[in-house]
Parts: structure tokens; C-alpha cells; sequence
């Protein structure tokens, strides 16, 4: 899996650069904008940011039939899927790893700064970014990558949906709950944790029976 | 007789489309190039693809070095080298960085024998693959497919699109690379010229079926091409001294397997030697 995973990284080597220098711009945010709620918006984003060249980076394996080729390699359909799992993942840690430079700064700049405000920043950007690399693998896998962008959308849309929905079931039992509240940041990244899981399976499942 | 592949009665339909592979068959000894040969959309690429399991076949049985090519038998793969007819690397790799991958994805992989022979090639190892033209891309390719020590080489037109120069530096590696007795090549090109400087056998697929499978020494040295006339081939035994035949104006060409029997038979009629070209047109725009 070793190979795979490299390949992944060297083919999504230019967009990751660019991202990381986004998310590091952003990182700069708490030092200009001192108004804490707008941190978990900036933290979310800055995780989001690393999986948003998922569907391009598949459009691209596809296009140049790497897709087909790599079946061809000593390694198990299985195992392509896994790679592809684990890159995704290893690309959300980077997102969080960024936007805990801007919850630190954060804690310098603005004083007082609610914790769970943090919190919710991190929950907000692994909802966002889980959901949309668990919606995405199984339907591009399905039907192709061309229509990639329109996939992301849908996929925000879905991991946004996750979150209001897990927000609107946990109203049902405590009234006074808030969308922004850490609870319904921690349940919906459970959610989403186990959305990728099932996400997982089945593009597994996709994968054996798909033909290139 | 030990065979690098074997494969029987391979068949594959598609969905929505008239396209069917029906019972292919054919064996590739050790030790030898077999090429596979066909008009467009004769099956060539979607018997490769089924016997590298990158489609899923209706019926019958692929064996790579008498072992069932399956999903879970990896180490199979490991001496099975690939090159379709495109670049199938991700554009933004460069060959150097391509060559990190595959060293940790084949157990076997040579790194000498890969910076060697790009070096031969003159196939720049740090420019992007997007970078590069498509006769160093292919090239690129072949020497990815050759740098884990595959025993079974599989080219699914390889060769096509590149000036004869590549294409020769190309089939020099090939050659080079069956020198050793347990090499074997399945090498399929419209570009029959390349197959008869360096196949072994031939086999013709036609319609989604596998037509002829014969020596490619016979084929150049014992088949030819009557050129008969209308009342010439009337009174020729079609049954028994033609394989198939195509009318050309008044003459009607004639293939036939074994033209020194066929010339002590009908002394009157001229035979041509044939090249796999002719045997291809013959045998898919046959009328009889």
C-alpha cells in the first residue's frame, strides 16, 4: 500500500502545496479578525480545504487510466481502496494539525476566547471534510469522475445536512441545545466517523465489481 | 510444452452492445512472442483486459504460468509486466518519482536495470510525464513494465503512434528481453510489420473470436496467395486447398496453407508469398 499511497501524494503533490498555503494564510486570521466567532468557520475551512481535491485527484487517475492500470499491480482491489481511504485521512490530519495553529493563535490574540468555540471548529471541519470524502469515494467510483465539482457540492450539501440533522435529532431530547454547541460538533463527527466507515465498505464493494 | 499463459474459451458480453468475446482461445509457450492481431474492435483490448482482470469475464479460463489469474493472487502480478496503449501514469509524476512507487509496490523491482535503461533511452528522469512526448512516454512505460523482472510481458498496442525509430528501439527491447527461455510476450498491434520482425506465433481474432493461431514462420513461408482467375478458381477444391478467399475485380485472391502443394497441384495459377497484412484482410473480408 505503500507504492499507492505515495502515488497519491506525488499526483496531489501541486494541489497540496497550494492548499497548505491557504490554510497557512488563514492561519494569520485570529491576528486581523479578533472576534472569536469566527474561529470554528476558519478552522473548518482550513481542515475542508485538504479534501476538496479529492474528486480531482480521482478525475485525474481516471483520465490517465492509472485507474486501470494499478489493477494490473500486485496489489488487492482492496488494498486501492484503502489507499485512497488512508490518503484522504492522512490529509484531514494535515487540515487539523493547520487549524490547531489557529486555535493557538487564537488563545494569543483574543482574550477570553470560548473553548468551545475551538471545539466546534474542529468538529465543523471533520464533519465537513469525513462527509464529503465518505459521499464522494462510493458515487465517483460508481459513476466516473467527470462530474466531479458537481459531486463536491453535493457532498458539502450532504455533510452539512449530516450536521443539522444530528443537531435537529439531539434538540428532540435537550431544548436547549445550539447547532454550535460542542455536543452536536463531537455527535456529528461520531456520525460522520461511522458514515465513512460504511463509505468504506461499499466502494469497496463498487470497486471488486467495477470494470475498467 | 510449458505455456506462460493459457487461455480457453474466454468469453465477455457487454450490456447494450452487440460486442461479444466468444470462447477465445489460445496458448503462449515459454520463450516466446505471440502476436494478437485484429481490425478495430475485434476484441484485441478486451481480451487483455479480461486476462488482467481489469474486466470481469463471462466464462473461461485465463492461467498465467498454469496459475488462475484471480483478484487475491497477487504474486502472479509480480511477473506480469503491463503497457496499454496510453501513458497510465498520473501526469505530475516524473519518471524518478514514478520509479519510488513502483519499487514499493514489486518486490523484485530493479532499480539499476530502470535508471540503465532510461539512461539507454534517453528518457529524462526528472521531467513531469506530462512533460514528456508520446514515444518517451511509451518508452517510459515499457521499461516501468521491464524494471520487476516480469517473465510475461503483456502490450496492448504499444508500439502504435511512434516513428519507426522508437518503435525499433522498442522491439530491440523485446528481443532482448525473450532471450531468456522463460520470457514469454503477448503483444497486440495493428502495426504488423513490428509482429513479423519479432513474433513467434500469430493469433487472428475477428468478430469477438479466435480465428487462426499458427507460427509466424509458417505463416510468411508456407501460406501465400493465389491469384486466380474467375474460371481459375471455379474449378479450385475450396474445401480442401483454401483456407478463404476475396474477389478483386475479375481476379479472386485465394489463401492458401501450403503453396508448395498448392503449386504442384494447379501449376497454372500464380502464388504470392503473404504477409500478415494480406492473411488479416483475407481472413476478415472474407466472401467464402
Amino acid at each position: 500500500m505503500k507504492g499507492l499511497l505515495i502515488n497519491n501524494f506525488y499526483s496531489m503533490l501541486s494541489n497540496v502545496k497550494l492548499t497548505l498555503g491557504m490554510a497557512l494564510i488563514m492561519t494569520l486570521a485570529p491576528i486581523f479578525i479578533r472576534e472569536s466567532s469566527f474561529i470554528p468557520t476558519i478552522m473548518g475551512v482550513q481542515i475542508f480545504l485538504f479534501v476538496v481535491y479529492t474528486g480531482t485527484s480521482l478525475q485525474a487517475d481516471e483520465s490517465s487510466k492509472w485507474s486501470k492500470f494499478e489493477i494490473t499491480l500486485p496489489v488487492k482491489r482492496k488494498t486501492i481502496i484503502n489507499a485512497k481511504y488512508v490518503s484522504s485521512i492522512i490529509l484531514i490530519a494535515i487540515g487539523v494539525l493547520i487549524s490547531t495553529l489557529t486555535a493557538i493563535l487564537s488563545s494569543i490574540t483574543i482574550s477570553n476566547i470560548n473553548t468551545d468555540f475551538l471545539v466546534f471548529g474542529y468538529c465543523f471541519g471533520l464533519t465537513l471534510s469525513i462527509n464529503t470524502v465518505a459521499f464522494m469515494y462510493p458515487i465517483i467510483l460508481k459513476i466516473g469522475a467527470e462530474k466531479n465539482e458537481l459531486i463536491l457540492l453535493l457532498a458539502c450539501g450532504f455533510s452539512l445536512g449530516v450536521m443539522l440533522l444530528t443537531s435537529f435529532l439531539l434538540s428532540l431530547f435537550n431544548h436547549g441545545i445550539k447547532f454550535s454547541s460542542p455536543v452536536v460538533g463531537i455527535t456529528s463527527v461520531i456520525v460522520s466517523v461511522l458514515l465513512l466507515v460504511l463509505s468504506y465498505f461499499l466502494s469497496i464493494q463498487i470497486h471488486r465489481k467495477k470494470e475498467f | 510444452m510449458n505455456y506462460s499463459l493459457e487461455i480457453e474459451n474466454l468469453s465477455k458480453t457487454y450490456p447494450h452492445s452487440d460486442f461479444r468475446l466468444d470462447r477465445v482461445s489460445f496458448k503462449i509457450p515459454a520463450g516466446t512472442i505471440m502476436g494478437f492481431v485484429g481490425e478495430n474492435g475485434a476484441g484485441k483490448t478486451t481480451t487483455i483486459s479480461a486476462i488482467l482482470n481489469t474486466i470481469q469475464k463471462d466464462g473461461g479460463k485465463v492461467k498465467v504460468f498454469g496459475q488462475e489469474m484471480s483478484d487475491n493472487n497477487i504474486d502472479v502480478r509480480e511477473d506480469i509486466g503491463v503497457v496499454f496503449d496510453a501513458v497510465n501514469f498520473s501526469p505530475e509524476l516524473t519518471p524518478k518519482k514514478l520509479s519510488n512507487v513502483m519499487s514499493r509496490i514489486y518486490k523484485n523491482w530493479n532499480q539499476d536495470y530502470f535508471l540503465t535503461t532510461t539512461n539507454k533511452l534517453d528518457i529524462p528522469l526528472n521531467r513531469k510525464v506530462k512533460q514528456l512526448s508520446r514515444g518517451m512516454t511509451m518508452k517510459l512505460a515499457i521499461v516501468v513494465a521491464l524494471s520487476h523482472s516480469p517473465k510475461l510481458l503483456i502490450l496492448d498496442e504499444a508500439t502504435s503512434g511512434l516513428d519507426p525509430v522508437v518503435r525499433e528501439e522498442i522491439l530491440d527491447l523485446f528481443l532482448e528481453f525473450v532471450e531468456n527461455e522463460n520470457h514469454s510476450i503477448l503483444m497486440s498491434s495493428h502495426i504488423t510489420t513490428d509482429l513479423e520482425k519479432i513474433a513467434d506465433y500469430i493469433t487472428f481474432i475477428h468478430k469477438g473470436k479466435s480465428i487462426l493461431t499458427e507460427k509466424k514462420d509458417t505463416l510468411i513461408y508456407e501460406y501465400g496467395i493465389a491469384r486466380c482467375k474467375a474460371e481459375q478458381f471455379i474449378n479450385l477444391d475450396k474445401e480442401e486447398d483454401i483456407l478463404s478467399y476475396r474477389k478483386r475485380g475479375h481476379q479472386v485472391d485465394a489463401l492458401v496453407k501450403n503453396k508448395t502443394v498448392f503449386e504442384k497441384k494447379y501449376g497454372d495459377i500464380i502464388i504470392d508469398n503473404v504477409t500478415i497484412d494480406e492473411i488479416m484482410l483475407l481472413l476478415v473480408k472474407r466472401e467464402g
